[in-house]
């Protein structure tokens, strides 16, 4: 019994001796994808105010066979020396996929540090599968064709090199309904055709990546839907024919159409409906009697008698050779004058009807004048 | 009565002890095998012509990983086992020369015993004609000559060369005629 409580004393007092010191992480769990690795622990919060300075953690690791040493002979590895963060990446420390590791951290400070946390790791056993990294989908004559390019690790090398016996489940499905009615296939391979699928229906497909042994699943991929290739159906096969007879038919209706207008302009052109009068016609046929603007036979030229009446007399002069043009039948020149002066002497005239009365005399003697001008201004136009 | 009922009790257990089905890990995995052999393959060079004059003949206990018909797999399997925990013993308790690859002998030692943790089970495996402890007695004697071979030459470069490539003959072997009691054929 004495002995009892001496134990139960040393026991507290040892209790009491630890709360001293720093309280170590707590929590240790590995957050794992493919060769990724990244340890996060808690620390309790509480204990913040009892810190003084800064709170850090160091991380290390060791090959469990080297366990079997004593302490003082273990080689850890340090990954994070007094880092401030609550996590830990591990993903490039060299741990070898195969072997089983142990992970240890501690929290310190500048005096103080708390004792190890430990927790066992093997990747090949714990390490979480990821999914494919792409999932291509195309519809091939019916069959759906799946191109899968597998979870790749850190380094960009495909998990198939670390994972041996690593296989895909493909579950595909008729869009409409749900993937939990989906159908599964199970491949090793990365190029996969699915047949014997309904035509002309719209398929939706997603891969995870498994491994057989840990029965180790993957999320799922992206979803990724397309329809396949199918026969036409019967009611536009006939829609199709229809509308092509209706272009050929409206086609050659459009060609005959052009056709005949070029014929009727053609035939219009050469033989016009609306004929020539008869004497006119007459003129073209070789035989006919063709009005002669010129005896055939005279040699000579022809001449005409013209006489010419200068513009440049007066108003009452130009009365007079009115009334001579009554006599005269050749019209006519008149110096810079047109039908515009011809106009003007004839309302001079209307006005002047008086004067032409009383100046009579005087116009005979101007007349006689003008006549003896005239026989002088006499022109002979020769043809 | 009392005798009644513990007959009854040792038959269940003798009854449930060979029935036993193998856990998913009762079994060694061929692609860890492989890999082991990958490891102390790269860990150096091809065996140096140097050592050629050292070399002394380790009679290779065939017979331990052989089996006559299908009730001494578990034999097999033991001794297979046995061997990886004889290989670990040996690199546990001599330290190897400073020319060989480091990393890779840590991978090589790492993956080891892998296996020895993850596969204890088989040990308690039992068959009838099974006839572990004459393989056992086989085994221990090979790599004792192993071991005497390291101490005569003075864990020399040479004396672990001559180890290593009897050990990469060892487990060639095993992968050669033994990869059907082993997890990891080619097929799905």
């Amino acid at each position: 019994m004495k002995a009892l409580r001496c134990f139960s004393l040393l026991l507290s007092l040892s209790v009491v001796t630890a709360l001293g010191d720093l309280s170590r992480p707590q929590n240790l769990s590995l957050q794992t994808l493919n060769t990724q690795y990244v340890l996060h622990w808690d620390w309790a919060d509480d204990q913040q105010m009892a810190v003084n300075g800064t709170l850090t953690f160091t991380a290390q690791y060791l090959s469990a066979f080297q366990s079997r040493k004593a302490a003082h002979k273990q080689k850890w590895r340090t990954v994070c020396a007094d880092v401030s963060e609550r996590h830990c990446d591990f993903t490039d420390a060299g741990l070898n996929y195969w072997g089983i590791y142990y992970l240890r951290v501690r929290a310190n400070t500048a005096q103080w540090f708390s004792s190890w946390t430990n927790i066992s790791f093997c990747p090949d056993k714990d390490a979480d599968l990821g999914p494919p990294s792409s999932v291509k989908l195309t519809s091939v004559k019916g069959d759906l064709e799946i191109v899968i390019a597998g979870p790749l690790s850190s380094t960009n090398e495909s998990m198939k090199t670390l994972v041996q016996d690593m296989h895909y489940l493909i579950q595909y499905w008729k869009k409409p309904e749900d993937y939990k009615k989906a159908e599964v296939l199970k491949t090793k391979n990365n190029v996969v055709t699915l047949s014997e699928l309904d035509g002309s229906t719209w398929y939706c497909v997603r891969v995870q990546s498994c491994c057989d042994f840990y029965n180790k699943t993957s999320v799922f991929s992206d979803t990724h839907c397309t329809r396949t290739e199918g026969q036409t159906p019967y009611w536009q096969i006939f829609l199709y024919f229809l509308l092509s007879l209706v272009l050929c038919f409206l086609l050659v209706l459009l060609v005959w159409f052009c056709f005949y207008k070029v014929l009727k302009s053609l035939k219009s052109i050469f033989y016009p409906n609306v004929q020539l009068p008869a004497h006119i016609q007459e003129l073209w046929s070789p035989d006919s009697e063709k009005p002669q603007l010129l005896p055939p036979d005279s040699s000579g030229s022809v001449c005409e008698h013209l006489d010419v009446i200068s513009a440049e007399m007066d108003t009452v002069t130009d009365a007079q050779s009115l009334n001579s043009e009554d006599q005269d039948t050749s019209a006519p020149s008149r110096h810079g004058s047109g039908d515009s002066g011809f106009n003007s002497t004839e309302e001079d005239f209307s006005r002047h009807g008086a004067v032409t009365d009383v100046q009579t005399d005087d116009v005979c003697k101007t007349n006689r004048k003008h006549t003896e001008e005239l026989h002088n201004g006499t022109l002979e136009l020769c043809a | 009565m009392d005798f009644h009922r513990v007959a009854w009790l040792c038959t269940f257990f003798c009854f449930a002890q060979v029935w036993s089905l193998p856990t998913r890990n009762c079994i060694l995995r061929k692609d860890l095998m492989k890999k082991t052999c990958t490891f102390i393959e790269t860990a150096s060079g091809l065996f140096p012509s140097q050592c050629l004059d050292d070399h002394v003949s380790i009679s290779f206990p065939q017979n331990v990983f052989e089996s006559s018909n299908t009730l001494q797999v578990t034999g097999v399997e033991k001794a297979v086992y046995q061997t990886l925990q004889n290989i670990d013993a040996l690199f546990e308790n001599y330290s190897v020369p400073d020319q060989w690859d480091e990393e890779k002998m840590t991978d090589f030692r790492g993956i080891v015993y892998r296996q020895i943790e993850e596969s204890k089970c088989i040990m308690s495996k039992s068959e009838t004609e099974e006839n572990f402890p004459s393989r056992e007695a086989s085994l221990k004697v090979y790599f004792e000559a192993l071991s005497s071979t390291l101490k005569e030459k003075d864990f020399s470069f040479c004396a672990w060369e001559i180890v290593r490539s009897e050990i990469l003959r060892t487990l060639n072997f095993i992968l050669k005629h033994n990869s059907d009691i082993m997890y990891g054929s080619p097929q799905l």
